[in-house]
């Protein structure tokens, strides 16, 4: 397995506007809420740098941001504990826990995100090295989540080719697809 | 099987920092097993700058009430009160803020791999990353150390990073580049036997003359200016200065000291502080208390009859011979800026950003960083800038900002345009707007109020402004702490903040202290005066009213500092009527919140600081590396490596025999034969090192061992010295019990 630390990342549609302190406030609520066994340590503001993280909730296993790389904003998932089975399996769940994150914040917050469209990185740049032979070790497990996620629409995966950052894939796929049909599709 | 690091850098990386940094990873292992305690382990991890982070008592306040937070590593601890699983800060020395563009990318990598992708540079030209897991930081050390970065005594009671003035060798105020120099102390002192047994911290810094700020020379534990006298270069020394709770002004040591004797006095001086600088009481432990307390002529003789003393070193001269091929060159030829097309706003960021060097034709450009706070990309964007326009000539400097040295003035806009494409090319550096604070709330146990918050705050508000504001407050300094001990540098500011709060209406309250008139410039050279606490909502008034009231009233050129000492504690108290008061909760609740925290205010979260380490006795601490050191003998057993686990164990015994003969006899040589001997005279002889039922049996391992040998590594003689080793360790430390000099 090439690594367990995935990243996703869905750009929103709507909502590009609210405040960081918005953010702030819904994400130190969903620590006050929180109830599972994954641990949701702390926010962080970071809206004072530009293209980078915008205010982050910070967890044991995995932070969640609103993140502004690439002046796109959207909500980054960023695993950082194993969890559980192999590759394709924690590809799937790192899609998964994004997609339910956005729609978390669609139902909170007036945002809407757009499904057609993700980040994918492997956060590792040793197991995973910004390569075509590791876009190749997961060419199989990423084609059946896409297959999944989008049915039979056409999808197109760039690999960013800049050698220093870490592996990138930019995923879109045809038509117009909410986050929660993504969901759907992957129950 | 996955890849990892250690394999992948082995020949990237020094042999010793290598081992060090396996060390460590053994250590971390050793603590997850139960064989090292807390204090121990949290001063061990100090050492390589593996900070704790607000929460990791595992409690979080919420904005109504604390939380615990249910780390899966349980009631396993990484330090006292510091939960095994709370994630840390890593801070990573920069000597004299000195950065390679490969370095730049490591940290970049680094920054996004183990952390949230954000780099902080700090007041003293560190860099800190946070949320950092441990068992993360063996990796990260490696890939660092495989550029030429060690984190070691980045924290913890030790010599911290050496800084140097960001401007050295192209400033046109300097006598001489103090670079090679504060490289080669930092390098002398780094791991030094004689700078491992402080009280507390000591911090060192280099300033290439006395007129400007850029050394602060004045408020570090030792402070060099440079200096010409007779034609011959040195140094006048100054020593015991300090922030803190309780700010000294550093004392003069000496009015010119030769650099042959530069690294043998701060050796001697480390002898002194470690001797008898306090150890019990660390709020008095800094060597500043120790010179108050000695007066400085005797802290002097004392010094002097330690240099007297001291074993000859070929490295306090050694450096002396490599000074001449420390040279910092250009990438581009010097040219000037005719005629290009200057793109608007590039003048308002010229005037604050760019410096002319001494040499012609040479600008320093600095990238002005809002809160010291740069991305993953940016920070690899801007090493492929560096790379286009300069060479390795990259400097982060204590106002929390880099700067690339040596750009042609030919390259100006063009490199300007560049850094707009990454949203780096923010002026003011240096002025009101450009604000300076320490992490404070956001991230630090000790943070009472937020200093991020606030900055930011300031720094939006007066970037507003900025074309209002009068000409006489332009280039004030502003530096906020989060709390009294002064991260934040706010005693050097003309506006300086720090973190405080009061109970008022039954609510905690966040407020500021304002100190206001302290001196940036001639190296830090007086700081300022306490007016009393603010609300820290009311702040960005206070600094209108202040400076309002100093561009109307002061007298023809009065300086800040001037203006204040004149209108003095009383009118200043009258010029801030009003802004003590806090509205009713009811009223106003925005009060009762810090800036950039939506939660309602409580210093119930505040955790023990790490900034005064553990004290651990030099022999614990020794004597905790040789059982690491058994312990990996133990892992090469395991590995089939007899050889290596034979010579691990007889190193695990060397050791501990020279961490007992060190308390009799400070320099004991570094080799083997010497070690035993020692040993053997001064704690077997003497039956010091004597168990009441076996004797000296024990002693006598490492005798057989030291004399052995061996024809053949089998597993069974690695295993009879792997056993022996620990036996020796343990009688080790009962032997130190006995002395009863814990």
């Amino acid at each position: 397995m090439p690594t367990h630390k995935i990243s996703v990342k869905f750009y929103l549609d709507q909502g590009h506007n609210i405040a960081p302190e918005t953010w702030f406030k819904t994400f130190n609520n969903w620590i006050s809420a929180h109830n599972g066994a994954d641990v949701l340590l702390d926010v962080a503001d970071y809206s004072h740098v530009p293209n980078g993280p915008v205010t982050l909730l910070l967890g044991h296993e995995y932070d969640i941001s609103i993140d502004d790389t690439d002046a796109k904003r959207g909500l980054l998932y960023n695993r950082k504990q194993p969890n559980g089975g192999g590759f394709a399996q924690q590809l799937s769940a790192a899609v998964r826990a994004t997609c339910e994150t956005c729609r978390r914040l669609e139902t909170e917050e007036a945002v809407v995100f757009r499904g057609n469209e993700l980040r994918l990185i492997l956060n590792d740049r040793l197991n995973a090295p910004n390569t075509e032979n590791t876009h190749n070790a997961i060419k199989a497990d990423l084609q059946v989540l896409l297959q999944q996620l989008y049915n039979d629409s056409e999808v197109i995966a760039e690999r960013r080719k800049d050698t220093g950052q870490r592996f990138t894939l930019d995923i879109r796929a045809e038509g117009d697809w909410s986050v929660a049909k993504l969901l759907e599709n992957l129950s | 099987m996955n890849a990892n690091w250690k394999e992948e850098l082995r020949d990237l990386i020094p042999e010793d920092l290598s081992a060090e940094i396996d060390t460590f990873e053994a250590q971390i292992e050793q603590k997850k097993q139960g064989q090292i305690d807390d204090r121990v382990f949290a001063e061990t991890r100090l050492r390589r700058g593996v900070y704790g982070q607000r929460y990791d008592n595992g409690q979080r306040f919420d904005g109504q009430v604390t939380k615990p937070l249910q780390y899966p590593s349980g009631d396993l601890l990484k330090g006292p009160d510091t939960v095994w699983d709370a994630p840390g800060m890593q801070r990573i020395k920069i000597p004299y803020g000195g950065l390679t563009t490969d370095q730049m990318e490591v940290l970049a990598d680094i920054a996004e791999e183990y952390s949230e992708g954000i780099l902080h540079i700090t007041t003293r030209q560190d860099i800190q990353i946070h949320y950092v897991h441990i068992e993360d930081t063996p990796d990260l050390m490696r890939r660092l150390a495989a550029v030429g970065i060690t984190t070691r005594e980045a924290c913890g009671n030790s010599i911290r990073n050496v800084t140097a003035c960001p401007l050295s060798g192209v400033c046109h105020t300097e006598t001489f580049d103090v670079t090679p120099y504060s490289h080669a102390l930092a390098q002398f002192l780094l791991g030094h036997p004689d700078c491992q047994d402080f009280g507390r911290k000591f911090k060192i810094a280099f300033s290439g003359c006395a007129q400007e700020a850029c050394g602060l020379t004045s408020m570090h534990d030792m402070g060099m200016i440079a200096r010409i006298k007779d034609g011959k270069r040195g140094f006048e020394t100054y020593v015991g200065g300090g922030l803190g709770a309780v700010p000294h002004q550093a004392k003069l040591y000496s009015e010119f000291l030769p650099p042959e004797e530069l690294l043998p006095t701060a050796q001697a001086i480390c002898r002194v502080f470690a001797r008898l600088g306090e150890k019990t009481n660390r709020a008095r432990a800094r060597i500043k208390f120790l010179v108050a307390k000695l007066g400085i002529e005797e802290f002097i003789r004392l010094v002097e009859e330690e240099r007297k003393i001291l074993p000859d070193d070929p490295a306090w001269t050694a450096y002396l011979d490599d000074l001449d091929n420390y040279v910092e060159e250009p990438l581009k030829i010097a040219a000037p800026l005719n005629g290009v097309a200057r793109p608007k706003a590039f003048d308002t960021w010229a005037e604050t950003n760019i410096y002319k060097q001494r040499q012609e034709g040479y600008v320093v450009a600095t990238i002005c960083l809002p809160l010291g706070d740069i991305t993953s990309d940016q920070m690899r964007n801007l090493a492929d800038i560096a790379r286009k326009y300069v060479k390795d000539t990259i400097r982060a400097t204590v106002e929390q900002n880099i700067i690339l040295r040596w750009v042609s003035e030919s390259d100006v806009v063009s490199l300007y345009n560049d850094l707009c494409e990454l949203e780096l090319a923010e002026p003011g550096a240096g002025t009101i707007v450009d604000v300076t604070a320490c992490p404070g709330t956001d991230t630090c146990k000790l943070g009472i109020s937020s200093s991020r918050g606030l900055a930011a705050e300031l720094r939006t508000q007066l970037a507003q402004q900025n074309l209002q504001l009068a000409d006489a407050i332009k280039n004030f300094r502003i530096k906020i702490s989060g709390c009294f001990n002064s991260c934040g540098q706010h005693h050097v500011a003309d506006l300086g903040f720090y973190g405080n709060s009061r109970k008022i209406n039954g609510y905690t309250v966040p407020h500021f202290q304002v100190v206001l008139g302290g001196q940036w410039t001639e190296n830090a050279a007086s700081y300022g005066l306490a007016m009393g606490a603010i609300p820290s909502k009311n702040i960005p008034a206070v600094i209108e009213r202040i400076t309002d009231n100093y561009v109307e009233n002061r007298e023809k050129d009065e300086s800040f500092q001037a203006y204040i000492q004149r209108i003095g504690k009383k009118d200043v108290k009258e010029l801030l009527q009003g802004l003590t008061q806090v509205p009713a909760h009811e009223i106003d609740a925005s009060y009762y919140t810090d800036w950039g925290d939506i939660r309602e205010f409580t210093i119930g979260d505040m955790g023990k600081g790490e900034c005064a380490g553990e004290v651990v006795s030099l022999v614990q601490f020794e004597l905790s590396g040789c059982e690491t050191e058994s312990f990996e003998s133990q892992i090469h057993l395991e590995e089939d490596d007899y050889e290596a686990a034979y010579k691990t164990a007889f190193n695990a015994m060397l050791h501990a025999a020279k961490a007992l003969v060190k308390t009799q006899f400070l320099d004991v040589p570094e080799d083997a034969d010497a070690i035993v001997e020692e040993f053997r005279t001064r704690f077997c002889d003497t039956e010091l090192f004597y168990n009441q039922f076996a004797g000296a049996k024990f002693a006598n391992y490492l005798f057989r061992v030291h004399e052995e040998e061996v024809a053949e590594y089998t597993r069974d003689i690695a295993h009879q010295v792997v056993e022996e080793a620990q036996l020796f360790i343990e009688e080790a430390y009962a032997c130190y019990g006995q002395m009863n000099v814990v």
